[in-house]
This record gives structure tokens, sequence and C-alpha cells, in this order.
């Protein structure tokens, strides 16, 4: 588990879709009531980059076609065939900066 | 470029392109800009923004193409909803009445008085003949089938031969009712038995309709087309702006379809959305090869307005005023009502609402039309198009008699019908891409299949989806 500091605190304010690069992997990071999230920036339907969709109650939407995903578990809520989960990837802030730790593999449940 | 040299063979739009391929919008005008500089606020109800911004939405194509949307719809939509069978002048006199069908069902409306009208489901308690095929009048409704007499109030008034049926009760085999109410002159019906009353449904359109009561218009043309697509697929042509650019590119010199403003509400239990595209704008797509004179005198062309003195039209401003002063007076010669008190927006901006499921009134002179849409039949591939144009009754109150419809059957030109003019070549362009999108629909590759929406532009095709899916309990 090696968590790399990304940005600070501060760009990451409530309830903004913020898009990041770790090693080549786009990543989007929001703030919802004080929890963080951090999940691949590429929808597992069609590709879309998710940073340029709708995050609310702990879900993100993909702005081409509308598919939905679970921030903390990256699980499709909608309820069609064949799309499959987004990875998510364990964060937390230390010291005014947020730090994320890419999760290895193509998926995971796991969260902060 | 083509030019503007000769408007005066009839022609009603010129050519100046498309929007050119790669080319971007910097910073287009907007709609409350373009009003703003009409030095006038008063009055616009387009001035009252919306509140509710759709979000994200999976919309799959199955539900343009798949047969048991048909009956899903019938169950939640056309059993549930208000929706509008006539406009009242359909039926001028008693006793007139007519066949409102949707999809499989049929419903029988009448005027029952001077602003009261009835509707029965049509079909007759006997051996279900429908009691009225399209149309028809007088004292009672009398089945073509045996005989048997209703009042207009819907009770069996007489049984042919009644010692046949001793077990047939008016309290039994009277025609059963359902709701209808009136608003601006349009008849609505709700089969639904249970339904809230119309003004619920109506939300903001009471208000914002409240000082241009469409009571006061009536049909001066009405038009059927069939269409050969879903009615969801062909209605959502008319839900944005953004097709102006490659569907009506000759109109581009006269409609700003880029400064279209969106507005959607969550008012009261209404669903209702509106779209308004400046008129007399030129896109600024194509405002670097027309001058805002040019502009108007293409306007001026289509609309049937005297053209500007050379003069006139030297800013786009001016071209406005020009315009809505020109329409003022053509209305004021037309009906004999007074519109100096009328802002310009009202005169020439094209502001169309949209209330669930398939209504769309426009608002104002600037294309005073009305839309409604159908499946027709139970086919999911076919739609009917109603369109009329509603001009204002004249100041003496005396209705100009309704024209019988105009219709266009499948794949044939509106154009072609001469009493239809600009208007069929507006709707031929409206419709040539429909049926190839119902074929694209199924031709999609699964993980394409899906509408892809633009942020604010095509917003209104989003909301009116968001309220299928909680209608229909569809949970995507």
């Amino acid at each position: 588990m090696v968590y790399v500091p990304v940005i600070p605190g501060d760009d990451a304010p409530e309830g903004k879709l913020v898009p990041i690069e770790i090693d080549g992997r786009a990543i989007v990071i929001y703030r919802e009531d004080g929890n963080l999230f951090a999940i691949d920036d590429r929808c597992s339907h069609a590709g879309a980059r998710l940073s340029g969709g709708k995050a609310r109650n702990g879900t993100i939407m993909c702005p081409l076609h509308g598919a939905r995903f679970n921030l903390a578990t990256g699980h499709c809520l909608s309820k069609v065939q064949g799309f499959a989960p987004v990875a998510v990837h364990a964060i937390r802030e230390r010291d005014g900066m947020i730090e994320v730790c890419l999760n290895g593999g193509n998926m995971g449940a796991e969260s902060n | 470029m083509d030019g503007v040299a000769n408007t005066a063979d009839g022609s009603y739009w010129i050519n100046y392109g498309k929007a050119e391929p790669g080319s971007k919008l910097i910073d287009p005008p907007t709609l409350d800009k373009i009003v703003a500089a009409d030095g006038e606020t008063r009055d616009v109800p387009f001035l009252t923004p919306g509140d509710l911004h759709p979000e994200p939405r999976l919309i799959p194509y199955d539900r343009y193409f798949d047969p048991k949307y048909v009956a899903l719809e019938v169950e939640h939509i056309w059993d549930k909803e208000w929706q509008i069978a006539c406009r009242e002048e359909d039926l001028p006199n008693i006793g007139d009445r007519l066949s409102y069908d949707i999809v499989n069902k049929s419903y029988l409306v009448v005027r029952t008085g001077e602003n009261q009208f009835r509707a029965f489901h049509n079909s007759c308690p006997h051996r279900a003949r429908k009691l009225c095929d399209h149309k028809g009048s007088g004292t009672g409704i009398q089945c073509g089938f045996h005989g048997w007499m209703f009042g207009l109030d819907g009770k069996l008034e007489w049984v042919p031969f009644e010692q046949e049926f001793p077990h047939v009760t008016a309290k039994d085999s009277s025609l059963k009712e359902i709701k209808v109410e009136s608003w601006g002159g349009n008849v609505f019906i709700n089969p639904d038995p249970n339904a809230a009353p119309l003004k619920e449904a109506l939300g903001p359109l009471l208000s914002h309709f409240e000082k241009w009561p469409q009571e006061e218009r009536y049909t001066a043309m009405r038009v059927l087309v069939k269409v050969r697509c879903n009615w969801k697929a062909a209605q959502e042509a008319f839900m944005e702006g953004y097709h102006v650019v490659e569907t009506h590119a000759d109109g581009m010199p006269m409609f700003g379809s880029v400064a279209t403003r969106i507005d959607i509400w969550s008012e009261g239990k209404g669903y209702v959305s509106r779209l308004c595209t400046p008129g007399m704008t030129t896109d600024p797509y194509v405002s670097h090869k027309v001058s805002p004179h040019q502009g108007l005198i293409l306007y001026c062309n289509a609309q049937e307005l005297p053209l500007p003195p050379d003069d006139r039209g030297q800013t786009p401003e001016d071209a406005r005023k020009y315009a809505a002063q020109a329409k003022r007076d053509q209305l004021q010669k037309l009906t004999g009502r007074d519109y100096s008190n009328e802002t310009v927006s009202y005169m020439i901006d094209m502001a169309k609402y949209f209330m669930f499921p398939n209504h769309h009134p426009w608002w104002g002179e600037g294309l005073p039309w009305w839309y409604n849409f159908k499946p027709l039949g139970d086919d999911p591939n076919h739609s009917e198009m109603e369109i009329r144009i509603l001009l204002p009754i004249p100041a003496d109150g005396k209705r100009p008699p309704v024209p019988e419809p105009i219709r266009v059957d499948f794949d044939e030109k509106a154009a072609d019908n001469p009493a239809l003019g600009a208007t069929g070549h507006i709707i031929d362009q409206d419709l040539a891409n429909m049926n190839a999108v119902q074929l694209g629909f199924k031709a999609a590759p699964p993980e394409q299949a899906f509408l892809t929406t633009s942020v604010y532009q095509e917003a209104k095709i989003r909301r009116f989806h968001e309220i299928y899916d909680a209608k229909l309990g569809l949970n995507l």
C-alpha cells in the first residue's frame, strides 16, 4: 500500500470532480460530505471521462450516456447488462495533501 | 456566397451554406443579451427561469422500437395522463363529436354545451362497435350497428326491439365517461378516474400564458403527418434548437439557434419545459456571410412582410425592431387587434413549451404553432405529428371556420401540397431525418445504443425520460 500525494486538499473542494493523473492513469477525485473518493476516470461502458459528468449522493454519472457508479465501490448502479465496475482507489488527506493509493488490479471494492 | 440578390422570385430561402466543418463558436450570443438589447424586458415570460437541470441519464434505444414499451406506455401514460383530444373549435356546435384514437383505445369527445365537453369510451356497450368513426354531429349518439341510442350525456335512451333485452338497464349500459377539461381552447381528456385536476399538469403554463390566452386563437391551418418513427423520437426532434444548424441550415440567417435558451420546471406537478430561439437573429455560424439587413430581407420574405428599405436592419437590433413592427402591422391588418404594446420578443421570438407527455404549444407570434405527437396504432415504428397554426381571432370575435386537416401520408412530401407552401418546406426538413433515426436505433452497436445528449441544449430530452422512466416504473 503506497500512498502518493497528488494535490493539495484545497484543490478538491466539496462537490467538485477533480481529474488527476497518477503514473499515466486518469483518476477523478471527489469530496462529498467530508468523504473523499478516487475512481478511474474512464467509464466501463463506452470509455468516456467520468470527470465530465455529475456526482451526488455517493454516485457518479457518466456524461456520455448516463451510466451510474457507486463512488465507494465502483459498482455500476445502472440495471443494464454488460456495464462492468470501475476501479476505485484508496484515498486520504494528510498534512493538507490528498494522497491516493492505486489499486493494483483492474477492479476493487476497497475504500478508505 | 450565394447572395441575397433576388428574393423577388417567390423562393422562401436562400442558401448561405452550412456551418463550416471544424468551425467552433467562441462566446456565442445568448437569448437574454439579444432580448436585453431590444430595450424592453416587460412581459417576456422566458425571463422567468426554470429551476431544474437534469442529470446525465441512461436512455436506451430499445424504448423507441420494442413493442413491450407500447403496452407500458398505454398503461402508464395514455391511460393516466392529461392529453389533448382536439381544439374546442373542432367541435363548433352542440352535438358535434369526434373520435380521439390513441394506440388501440378510442374516446368519443362531444360538445354538450356552449362551454362544456364530455368524453366517453368510444365503444357500444351492446356489441362494441365504435360509436363515432371519425367525426359527426347530432342531438344524440347512435350506434351504427343495431341503432342503440344514447344522449349526449352518455345515458342509454333507446334500445330497438327492447323486449329482447329485459336484462339491459340505463344504469349498467350507458356510456362510460372519462374526465374532460379545457385549457387554452384545447380539450384535454384523461381516462384515469383518479386523475388530479388538469391545472396540476399544466404547472407554469397557467401563469405564462395568462396574458396571452390561447382560447382567443383559432386553427388557421391543421396538418396531420404520418411519420415512420417512434412518437418519442419524433417529438424529441422538436425539443432542441440544435438541429437548426444542419436540418434548417437555410434558416440560419434569421434564426439564432445557438442562442436558444432552455428552461425546465419542477414547479408543482406539471412536467413543463421550454425552449426559446430568437427570431430575426443571424446565427453566428453564418453571420460573417450574411449582414443583418440581408437576414432581414430573408425573414420578411419568409414571413410575407414588406421588405425593408435600405436604411433599416443595418444593425441586429434594428433588424429585430423592423421585423417586429412589420409583424405588428401585418397582424393588426389581419385581425383588427392592437399589437402596439406587445414586445419585440413576443412578435418575433420562437418560444415552444412542452407539457408531458406530448403537447408542444408555442408562445408569441414568431411561430404561432402548436404540435401534438402520438403513436399511430400499436406499431412503435409509426407516429403521427399534428401541427396547427393558431392565429388570433379577429377583434370582432367572429371565429373563422375550421379548415379540414391537410393529411400528409407516409413518404409524401408536405411541400408538394400547394396549401402548405413554406410550412411544408419546414415540415419536410424536420421529418426527413425521422425514418433514418428509427433505423439507426436498431443499427447501433450495443455499447452505443443509448442517447448521447448535450449538457444544455438537449436537456429537455433528458427531462422527458426522467419523467418517462418514473411513470413507467423503469429503474435504469
